[in-house]
């Protein structure tokens, strides 16, 4: 296609674009956003909660998690029952208890 | 009808003054929508989704500007959304075919179209397919500035940005298209 043909065909598709017509909400436009909203309902607009509930779910969050670490560090600290009872016979023997243990 | 509390009216889920605002509003939501998707029944259908979205958003509307300009940005959105829905519905019939899976892809793709649908979009495909090619904000701004009754200043308001940057968005964007049109038209 020449140059010219292209040029002239392309100023009549962007005319085309330019002179589009308006368009009006056909008959039974409003009934159907009517029936759309009904069954839609409300809403808040968005799925995601707000930010001022989602502060202090994540403090509460972050209070669980600390609670359970301080208990797991605790409960990892505290000598178990069997050490107990070795360092008990190991005092009353008056033997090294590392060497019972390993 | 009394318009000193109107804004209040439709937060508060005013039927009537939601329905006032539908009325006022309504042509031109489905012009900025038939604008971008140079369909009629789609354009319907996403102007009814934009003021499904108006009617659950207004409680959270904060009036950093009017609400027009509001309504007209979902608007904008909107479509270039539906946009992005069939470029992606294009793209599995286009792997279909390929893969010879036409029924399959038609399928997923939401089934095929009826013969007078694909006459009308065929008249604008050209056109379509050149301003597919445009970066979102010229595409927006190059659209709007088509629609008889868009000053640039209200384009500029729907956009957030200033007068200047949709004057140069626009003549940037004629250009493109026009350089696509002419690569399209050649092939």
């Amino acid at each position: 296609m020449r140059e010219s043909a292209v040029s002239e065909k392309v100023n009549q598709k962007l005319i085309e674009f330019e002179n589009i017509g308006t368009i009006q909400p056909s008959a039974g436009w409003n009934e159907s956003l009517m029936n759309r909203l009904a069954s839609a309902g409300p809403g808040s607009g968005s799925n995601f909660p707000s930010i001022g509930v989602l502060i202090p779910l994540l403090f509460i969050v972050l209070i669980n998690i600390g609670v359970i670490l301080n208990s797991a560090i605790k409960y990892y600290q505290q000598p178990s029952v069997k050490d107990n009872e070795l360092m008990l016979i190991s005092d009353e023997l008056l033997i090294n208890p590392v060497s019972i243990i390993y | 009808m009394d318009n000193t509390n109107f804004p209040d009216k439709l937060r508060t889920g005013d039927k009537v003054a939601f329905g006032e605002l539908v009325e006022n509003h309504v042509n031109r939501v489905i012009n900025i929508c038939y604008r971008f998707l140079l369909d009629r029944q789609d354009a319907e259908d996403v102007s009814q989704e934009v003021f499904i979205e108006v009617y659950q958003s207004l409680k959270s509307f904060r009036g950093d500007s009017k609400i027009s300009t509001w309504i007209y940005r979902i608007a904008v959105s909107k479509s270039l959304d539906e946009i992005k829905k069939r470029n992606r519905k294009k793209r599995i019939l286009s792997i279909g075919k390929m893969l010879h899976l036409d029924d399959i892809a038609d399928h997923i793709a939401g089934g095929p179209m009826p013969d007078a649908m694909i006459q009308e979009k065929e008249k604008m495909n050209e056109i379509m397919e050149a301003l597919n090619t445009l970066p979102e904000n010229q595409r927006i701004a190059f659209t709007l500035s088509r629609i008889d009754g868009y000053s640039n200043q209200e384009i500029a308001e729907i956009m957030n940005t200033t007068i200047a940057a949709v004057e140069s968005l626009i003549s940037r964007a004629k250009r493109k298209t026009s350089t696509e049109l002419e690569q399209i038209l050649k092939k």
